[in-house]
């Protein structure tokens, strides 16, 4: 017989009954927790009719704020916070008014083009001044953009290549944008290399909003955390990982906006957690919930008047690399399209996508909305297979993130694809390492795709993807390696035609034509759904900006209204 | 030697714990090996039709589904009953390849002595330095992206490679004692190889703490199975892991709470299961402890 050194043993092991102790607590907890039939709104709408001054509202994101220097910012999470301080030249009107997508004058008072297409003049809006009292002049805008363009390593550089002179400024060729000419404070004038109907919709763009040379060389390398600028709002306080404090700029030009007093962006937010704050008040509003917390709310009749569900520019999909095997046979491309059910996929979403047919999401000028999605139809894949040399099928590897319910979607996927054949295996990997994957041509052959739009133009969706002047040996933007001089010769008319009419139609034409060549296999465009607390009035989620609380206010009795904070 | 080991066998059976350890294990085993004829639906496919309701939910417990479904419209009765056996095999495998190694090194630290039990122990120490889990989702995360194994065998070669480090000093120190002793002498005098003195002479005497600390290891390497996969680390999908499967339904809570009730009370019940017998044997081996 032995015996074993307690020492040993008793380190190691003993601790099973404080294991069990611990199991039983998190187990009582939990029932605890099932309890919780959960609470429906606490403060309800007062009832005024008119807008109500004050107040702050407060919600929150999943992550951290990179910057608030719009000439870098290029995420949505940034974007809710610069939005909110920067104001452009033109912008996309409120979404509580129903013209989410519609392009209106902001710091423009009005525009004018040339009949060439090629000069786009603009008279600014008389005394308009930053959050600080310094006035706002058109040698702002040029400052800006010249800055922008310049910053080494600034996203936006692509946007501003049509305007005269972008090219020799990037390439450190010239000292200023020639293209834009400074007549006085208020006149200015753009000009491009050839017409772009899509142009006015880059100045609606965050980056483009106008600076202060002045502030910038102030605050130096700190204008990453101090944005100065002519939105409703201005930055009070960043406390970085916890929260951004915002309050009402006293110089905004479009008076009595903002109604808020200011605003308080909680970040690193998980989104379970924020949807709990929510519910117990401490959130005014929550979007972008978890499949589980939306599958509550849908339970709750007492939340279902304060949810909003907004189809938002976006269209989700499988990219194929269209120049590597076996996705360079359009047939089997079209396969792939047949096999997938979507109607799986948008079960899994819990009903919040629409299924899509092609690359242009259904609010977008160019949808073509006589295109049906593809059917379920794997019989018609088998056989599109085998035409193509595929009788028995391939294996392939599917790169996807973890986010929302992908993991899921990339299942059903495997499913539906082994019926056909296609033997095909999941990569989860992080989103940098998939951006890195499939920006070259030898990387990913097959991997999850989404694309939001920059602004509301097909040309952000279709050119940026799928011309072939886009294609790269490293972060390719078309990295489908799409290939088509027809579809190459579209685009560039689509994008020269000045005649709105005409000009959806060419794109109605693109969007028929990448539907059958099927470099994707469209998915779905995802819906964006917001819950606000009852209180919030004027506010719907925005279908560019996702969050814009300009013309929102606060229905509280106007003791609460005081007594918030 | 019969009267000892009645004896033994008498200590086994009256210790209630390691009983209902034994009950447990059994029954978990019995799970994994009739698991085809326990479940009435493939744990790998989804049921987009009567698996979830319109809205896309997990379906709750009923009589076509007696643990409701999860989020893709799968039983998780069936993932559960097929995950006891990935569980199973991942501890089992996770464990002799932690004994194999475990044994070898103590045997031989234990018996040479000298420069190379020492150098051995270093390397003991300097293993036991780290956390378990720290060095088994290190050891998993770098394995992932290699080509060794399937999603399976990774998680078993990673836990079993972390995981051998008190086998070797339980039984270093065993053997410390025994190679002193009058039989090992009398084995070296007639010219026995070394070879033949540690596994004839020496193994056969330190089996009962090896089958203590195998026992309770199950336990420790079910559990690390559970938090490697927690962690998307361990079999990848759609492998019905109940890791994962707690993984996947953590966000359900209040939706479809047995989600996380399901594999949570089945890891419960096998590591208590394997403790508890665990424990047992030790009760058993251990006469000095037993009154």
């Amino acid at each position: 017989m032995c015996s074993i050194p307690k020492t040993t043993t008793d380190r190691t092991w003993k601790p099973i009954s404080s294991r069990v102790g611990f199991l039983v607590c998190v187990g009582l907890i939990w029932l605890l927790a099932c309890r919780d039939g959960g609470r429906g709104p606490t403060l309800k709408a007062h009832g005024h009719s008119e807008p109500q001054h004050g107040g702050i509202l407060r919600f929150s994101v999943p992550t951290g704020v990179a910057t608030l220097d719009p000439a870098v910012g290029y995420d949505e999470i940034a974007f809710y916070a610069i939005h909110h301080v920067h104001d452009t030249l033109l912008g996309h009107g409120t979404s509580a008014a129903g013209q989410g997508s519609q392009l209106v004058p902001q710091l423009a008072e009005s525009w004018s083009v040339s009949p060439d297409g090629t000069v786009y003049s603009f008279v600014l809006r008389p005394g308009l001044r930053y959050s600080d009292g310094r006035p706002c002049v058109s040698g702002d805008f040029k400052y800006a953009w010249e800055r922008a363009l310049t910053l080494p390593k600034g996203p936006f550089g692509q946007y501003f290549r049509n305007v005269v002179g972008a090219t020799d400024l990037m390439a450190g060729k010239a000292s200023e944008l020639e293209g834009v000419r400074v007549f006085d404070d208020r006149h200015f004038e753009v000009r491009l290399v050839e017409p772009d109907s899509a142009f006015p919709m880059i100045l609606a763009m965050m980056f483009t909003t106008p600076m202060s040379r002045a502030h910038v060389e102030e605050v130096g390398s700190d204008i990453r955390r101090k944005p100065l600028g002519t939105g409703p709002f201005a930055l009070v306080r960043w406390s970085e990982g916890t929260e951004l404090v915002f309050a009402r700029n006293p110089y905004y030009w479009d008076r009595p906006l903002p109604y808020l007093d200011g605003m308080v962006m909680y970040t690193s937010v998980p989104r379970e957690t924020a949807f709990l704050k929510f519910e117990a008040g401490e959130l005014d509003t929550v979007a972008r919930l978890s499949s589980a917390d939306y599958l509550w709310l849908a339970e709750r009749p007492d939340w279902q008047p304060y949810t909003e569900k907004v189809l938002f520019m976006n269209t989700v999909g499988v990219r194929m690399n269209c120049q590597r095997p076996p996705f360079d046979d359009a047939r089997v491309r079209r396969a792939m399209n047949y096999a997938i059910n979507k109607q799986h996929i948008v079960k899994l979403h819990n009903g919040r996508a629409r299924i899509a047919s092609s690359i242009l999401p259904p609010l977008m000028f160019g949808h073509n909305s006589d295109l049906l999605p593809y059917p379920h139809h794997p019989e018609r894949a088998r056989q599109l297979l085998a035409e193509a040399g595929y009788p028995d099928g391939f294996a392939v590897e599917y790169f996807i993130f973890q986010d929302g319910p992908n993991e899921q979607i990339a299942q059903s996927m495997q499913v539906d694809l082994r019926r056909v054949g296609v033997d095909m295996t999941i990569r989860l990997v992080s989103f940098p390492t998939l951006i890195t994957a499939i920006g070259k041509p030898d990387g990913s052959r097959f991997s999850f795709m989404g694309w939001s739009s920059d602004y509301p133009d097909p040309t952000n969706f279709i050119d940026t993807n799928f011309h072939s002047r886009m294609i790269a040996d490293e972060h390719s933007n078309n990295n489908t390696f799409y290939e088509n001089p027809r579809l190459d010769r579209m685009i560039d008319a689509a994008k020269r035609e000045r005649d709105a009419g005409r000009r959806e139609r060419m794109y109605r034409d693109i969007d028929q034509l990448l539907h059958h060549e099927a470099p994707w296999v469209w998915l779905f465009h995802l819906a964006m759904v917001e819950v606000k607390q009852p209180y919030v009035a004027n506010y719907k989620p925005h279908p560019i900006w996702l969050r814009d609380f300009r013309a929102a206010w606060l229905d509280l009795a106007p003791q609460v209204l005081r007594g918030q904070r | 030697m019969a009267t000892a080991q009645f004896r033994a066998w008498r200590r086994f059976c009256r210790n209630r714990g390691a009983l209902v350890g034994a009950f447990l294990v059994s029954m978990v085993l019995a799970m994994a090996v009739l698991a085809p004829l326990l479940s009435a639906h493939d744990p790998l496919s989804p049921d987009f039709d009567s698996g979830l309701t319109e809205l896309g939910a997990p379906v709750e417990p009923n009589f076509e589904y007696p643990l409701g479904t999860d989020r893709l419209g799968r039983s998780v009765w069936s993932r559960l009953v097929h995950g006891a056996e990935v569980s199973l095999v991942v501890g089992f495998s996770a464990v002799l390849i932690a004994v194999t190694f475990g044994v070898l090194i103590g045997l031989v630290a234990g018996y040479a002595g000298g420069m190379v039990d020492t150098l051995l122990m270093r390397l003991v120490d300097m293993v036991l330095a780290f956390p378990f889990l720290l060095l088994a989702i290190l050891l998993a995360a770098l394995l992932r992206e290699s080509a060794v194994g399937d999603g399976t065998a990774k998680v078993f070669i990673t836990l079993g490679v972390v995981g051998w480090t008190t086998m070797a000093r339980v039984v270093r120190g065993k053997v410390l004692t025994l190679r002193e002793m009058d039989f090992i002498e009398s084995a070296r005098c007639v010219g026995a190889s070394t070879a033949r003195i540690l596994f004839r002479h020496l193994l056969p005497n330190v089996l009962g703490p090896i089958a203590v600390l195998a026992t309770l290891g199950m336990a420790q390497m079910i559990l690390a199975e559970s938090v490697l996969s927690y962690l998307s680390l361990g079999p990848p999908p759609p492998t019905p892991s109940w890791g994962r499967m707690l993984y996947e339904g953590q966000t359900y809570y209040r939706t479809a709470p047995w989600l996380i009730a399901a594999p949570g009370v089945a890891i419960l019940i096998t590591v208590i299961g394997f403790n508890l017998l665990g424990e047992g044997l030790r009760d058993v081996f251990d006469p000095k402890d037993h009154h």
